[in-house]
């Protein structure tokens, strides 16, 4: 009888711990819902991923957590006081640089320092909502927090979060203009890419474990779509593919890129031609084979613009560059 | 002998005391000791209330938990390799988080240190099963689980590669993290700590005994199933709930009690709190180096606590 | 009588042994030769029996030649050596440490050879061109510590190598954790050969480490005998003549040419140093001359064998063979273990 009353305390004790640890994070997210800073009537309402926030009127102290979003704030010339930047400063784009000057680094995206940003007293903070899920509240303990997608966002996502963040820090006009302008420099660089644009095209990066491609529904994909590109992995191919690997990269071997033989390649690398990862790549005689690289319709980038980046000026940068590339190859079939 | 116990006590807890109050000026911005020390009481700073105080208690309890499990599962199994890391509890949580961080990246984040407890627990009952029917021996048990904790790490890893997406948050997890912690963190923890703690005093007087073999055991009149199969779960307890709060931290369930036998000798009794101390203060150094070496970067606790051990556990090693 | 009986008992199952052995390698070649088969027409292309004539025989260049010869050969090659190097160097840890758990794994070997590899790729990329040599640097610290650490030749017992083993190999493992948490963007790249893959190698490559496999091979099978005496215990071989300290640095040279070449090519594939000694084991006990041999040929299967498993998963995906290795070797780690293992 004494055996059993033990267990039996034993694994009573267990379920409440079990209890316990599924209610302790439950209470803790109902507690902290009050928004620091003014709830007057002066405040502007955002919609966003995490939910709906009030936001005191004409923020100052911005905190950005993503590279898109410090884009679209430099886009609006805002200045944030804190980035997070993964340590890292250039991994912000120069154009972009420039115009938020200097700013205190609040660490890594995927985790950024909790006590730094609340150091530097924000009015509002602008998070990712795929990355910084975990840390909402802790953030909104801080100050008003708009979730908005970066990390897995497509280009025309990207969009739309220019549109809310422009709302948030009270340049709503601002926003619509540099939008419409942006539109008409995009239109003006896709008639400047003279490019053959009915070859397929294909974008990838450039890793250790082969190419890591970026099809139709990825940032990059699309832009190039909306360039007027047609993309070698498009849908039906992608769905084939990508049947297994859940997230919109994928991961080719050399026997798929051999099968997908695109027209055209843009390689992201990190460390421009001199990566060691794309060297190696191009010793790979299947490499060497494909149509492209025969052709010389290879372009190597900077993964940093194109793929990391994201956001109004960088979507602008890449199709500058691609009108740079555009009448280089002009250039020199002309001189041919 | 009763002095020289007490001497070694007291330097470790001196130590762990030096390492909280560092745990609280180091961050990405310095407080002045006595400041930290005095607003422990005050709490009128955000970030000491915030971070850093619960990160301090969290590293203390988490520390002395995991340590405290080792202890135990070294002397349940007899071996002097093994650990919830090894003998796949650790595991076992880890692939539960992970599979709810991939397969259902919507769910609600209070679900996960649920569910890692949950596979933990899954683990060790299968353990507890071999020791209830097949009174399965001490080095063959920890084999099992190491077998199980494999089989766990490699469908891990087939999960990372193919939602590498979510893999960074996975990996962080699984590398263990005081990260983002608060005081609703400790509240989850802290009531069982309290509360396995005193059984596992009570019962350590027979874990002695245990050590000495089953055989023996059994004819001094210790009933080594019943015992076995509690220890393990207290053991199983501590840990799961550790894991599920700060992720898959591993290494201080294996180096501690070493480190323990090596100042205070075989009793268990004093191995256990020595552990406990142990785990403390190597998880709380740990947290002061992660935040402290790179600010604003934050180093997942569990690197460093790799870093910090494994030479010290070496050295040890060496000496014998 | 009674004498001559107990001869001819001997000798009887002395022939059957005999009988047994070839049978066994007879075998494990043919299966070979399948799995060879198998391993280069399994993948996403369609490649058929056709296409392996025009590559062999008739030397034809057409798409799928081109395929098989650059891509599906190099890889097969690959697998072979490296199946047969890992299998050959979990047979000489177990051996030297009279550990059945022993493997380049356990030890450090593997871990250290990785982190040195991803470091050079994360830190210094501008030193990739040298990394297999630095691979077995990795990999002879990570063996090299163990083996100092866990005390003289005469105090080396298996728990404190195996507890030396683990804390290495954990230390490794973390730092190298670390340094790709810290570098998150290759996260996912990084992650794919760290589990151990043998996609994407090349001729290059191949015949980088060739020599050094082929060395080693011959070198282990030159060793054999001496293996065999070891296995007796240290003061019997000492007795017998036999310089252990000499046999015992051979010994931790090989496995760290093996394992390090292996690692710094196609990442720390794991289980397979474990198991396939356990496998040989089954059918030869005692006669290294012939274990070595044996060896080479079933961790060639068995590299081989999960290679055209990992490109059927997640068809037409290609997932890391290490994740087949790992998974089946658990298993089978846990069959062996549960089934009660004498030898442990």
């Amino acid at each position: 009888m004494k055996h059993s009353y033990k267990i039996m305390a034993i694994l009573f004790l267990t379920l409440t711990v079990v209890v316990l640890s599924a209610c302790g994070n439950v209470s803790d997210k109902g507690s902290d819902k009050s928004s620091k800073g003014d709830d007057s009537k002066d405040g502007i309402t955002i919609k966003h991923d995490g939910g709906t926030t009030k936001i005191a009127k004409d923020p100052k102290r911005v905190v950005a957590l993503e590279f898109s979003f410090v884009d679209a704030l430099a886009a609006l010339d805002v200045k944030p006081v804190g980035v997070a930047d993964d340590g890292k400063k250039d991994r912000i784009l120069k154009p972009i640089r420039e115009k938020i000057g200097d700013y205190k680094s609040v660490g890594a995206r995927k985790q950024p320092n909790l006590e730094e940003i609340s150091n530097q007293k924000p009015d509002v903070i602008i998070a990712d909502s795929n990355r910084h899920k975990g840390i909402q509240k802790d953030l909104e303990k801080i100050a008003p927090t708009i979730m908005l997608p970066s990390f897995d966002s497509d280009y025309k996502d990207n969009l739309e979060a220019f549109k809310t963040i422009a709302k948030a820090v009270g340049k709503e006009d601002k926003g619509k203009d540099r939008l419409k302008e942006h539109n008409e420099l995009m239109d003006k660089y896709s008639k400047e890419i003279t490019m053959d644009k009915s070859q397929p095209v294909l974008a990838s990066v450039v890793a250790k474990s082969g190419l890591l491609a970026h099809p139709e529904n990825t940032y990059v994909g699309e832009l190039l779509k909306e360039l007027g590109f047609d993309n070698a992995l498009n849908k039906t191919k992608t769905d084939n593919l990508s049947k297994y690997l859940k997230g919109p990269y994928l991961q080719l071997n050399p026997e798929v890129l051999s099968d997908i033989n695109p027209g055209r390649m843009f390689i992201m690398a990190d460390k421009g031609e001199n990566d060691p990862n794309l060297k190696k790549q191009e010793e790979d005689p299947v490499w060497q084979d494909l149509d492209a690289v025969k052709n010389n319709r290879v372009s190597v980038v900077d993964r940093n613009t194109w793929a990391r980046a994201r956001g109004i000026i960088s979507s602008e940068e890449i199709a500058k560059q691609l009108a740079e590339i555009s009448k280089n190859e002009q250039k020199d079939s002309q001189q041919k | 002998m009763i002095g020289r116990l007490t001497f070694r006590y007291g330097i470790v807890v001196v130590l762990i005391l030096i390492s909280a109050v560092a745990s609280l000026s180091i961050g990405a911005v310095w407080i002045n000791p006595f400041e930290a020390v005095k607003s422990l009481f005050i709490q009128d700073n955000f970030i000491l209330n915030e971070y850093r105080i619960p990160r301090m208690i969290l590293a203390i309890i988490v520390g002395s938990s995991l340590a405290i499990s080792g202890a135990l599962i070294q002397g349940v199994v007899r071996n002097a390799l093994a650990s919830p890391d090894v003998i796949g509890i650790t595991k076992g949580a880890s692939l539960s988080a992970v599979s709810i961080i991939m397969l259902f990246p919507s769910a609600p984040l209070f679900i996960l240190p649920f569910g890692s407890f949950a596979g933990a627990l899954c683990v060790s009952l299968i353990l507890t099963l071999l020791i209830a029917k097949f009174n399965v021996k001490g080095s063959k048990l920890a084999l099992i689980g190491l077998a199980i904790g494999a089989i766990c790490t490699a469908v891990v890893q087939y999960l990372l590669i193919r939602n590498p997406q979510d893999a960074n948050t996975a990996l962080v997890w699984l590398t263990g993290s005081l990260y983002g912690h608060s005081m609703s963190h400790v509240l989850v923890i802290l009531p069982w700590f309290i509360v396995a703690l005193p059984i596992i005093f009570y019962y350590c007087h027979q874990l002695d005994i245990l050590t000495l073999g089953d055989d023996i055991a059994i004819a001094l009149g210790t009933k080594v199933k019943k015992i076995k199969m509690i220890l393990l779960l207290l053991a199983v307890i501590l840990a799961g709930a550790s894991i599920s709060v700060v992720g898959g931290l591993s290494f201080l369930g294996l180096i501690s009690p070493h480190i323990a036998r090596r100042i205070v000798g075989h009793k268990h009794i004093h191995i256990t709190i020595m552990s406990g101390l142990i785990g403390a203060l190597i998880l709380s150094i740990s947290d002061c180096l992660a935040r402290g070496i790179h600010p604003p970067i934050d180093i997942p606790v569990g690197v460093v606590v790799a870093i910090v051990g494994v030479p010290y556990f070496l050295f040890l090693l060496r000496k014998i | 009588m009674i004498k001559s009986h107990s001869v001819n008992r001997t000798k009887s199952n002395e022939k059957k042994a005999q009988k047994r052995t070839t049978l066994t390698f007879i075998v494990s070649v043919c299966a070979l030769f399948v799995i060879i088969y198998f391993n280069l027409s399994v993948g996403a292309s369609h490649i058929t029996f056709q296409d392996f004539i025009d590559y062999s025989v008739k030397h034809i260049d057409t798409k799928e030649t081109f395929l098989i010869h650059n891509v599906r050969m190099p890889r097969m090659f690959a697998g072979l050596l490296i199946g047969a190097a890992l299998g050959v160097s979990g047979l000489l840890m177990q051996a030297m440490t009279r550990n059945p758990l022993a493997s380049p794994q356990i030890f450090g070997v593997n871990s250290g050879a990785s982190f040195v590899i991803v470091f050079i790729s994360m830190i210094v990329p501008a030193l990739t061109e040298y990394s297999t040599i630095l691979a077995f640097i990795g990999a002879f610290i990570g063996g090299l510590t163990v083996y100092t650490l866990s005390g003289s030749t005469k105090g080396m017992t298996p728990i404190k190598l195996a507890l030396a083993g683990m804390a290495i190999h954990l230390f490794f493992s973390s730092m190298t954790q670390g340094i790709i948490l810290l570098n998150e963007d290759a996260t996912s790249t990084v992650m794919f050969w760290l589990v151990g893959s043998l996609s994407s190698i090349q001729w290059p490559q191949v015949i980088g480490i060739f020599p050094w496999l082929v060395m080693a091979f011959i070198g282990a099978i030159f060793i054999a005998k001496q293996l065999t005496i070891m296995e007796l215990g240290e003061d019997l071989a000492t007795s017998l003549g036999q310089n252990v300290k000499v046999v015992r640095i051979t010994v931790g040279l090989l496995v760290i040419v093996l394992a390090g070449a292996s690692v710094s090519i196609a990442g720390p594939i794991g289980f397979v140093g474990l198991i396939v000694p356990h496998i040989v084991k089954h059918y030869i006990r005692t006669d290294y001359r012939l274990m070595v041999p044996l060896t080479m040929i079933i961790g060639a299967d068995l590299l081989l064998l999960s290679d055209v498993l990992s490109r059927l998963i997640a068809f037409p995906f290609e997932s890391p063979v290490g994740i087949v290795t790992s998974f089946v070797g658990a298993v089978y780690f846990l069959f062996i273990t549960v089934r009660g293992v004498d030898r442990l």
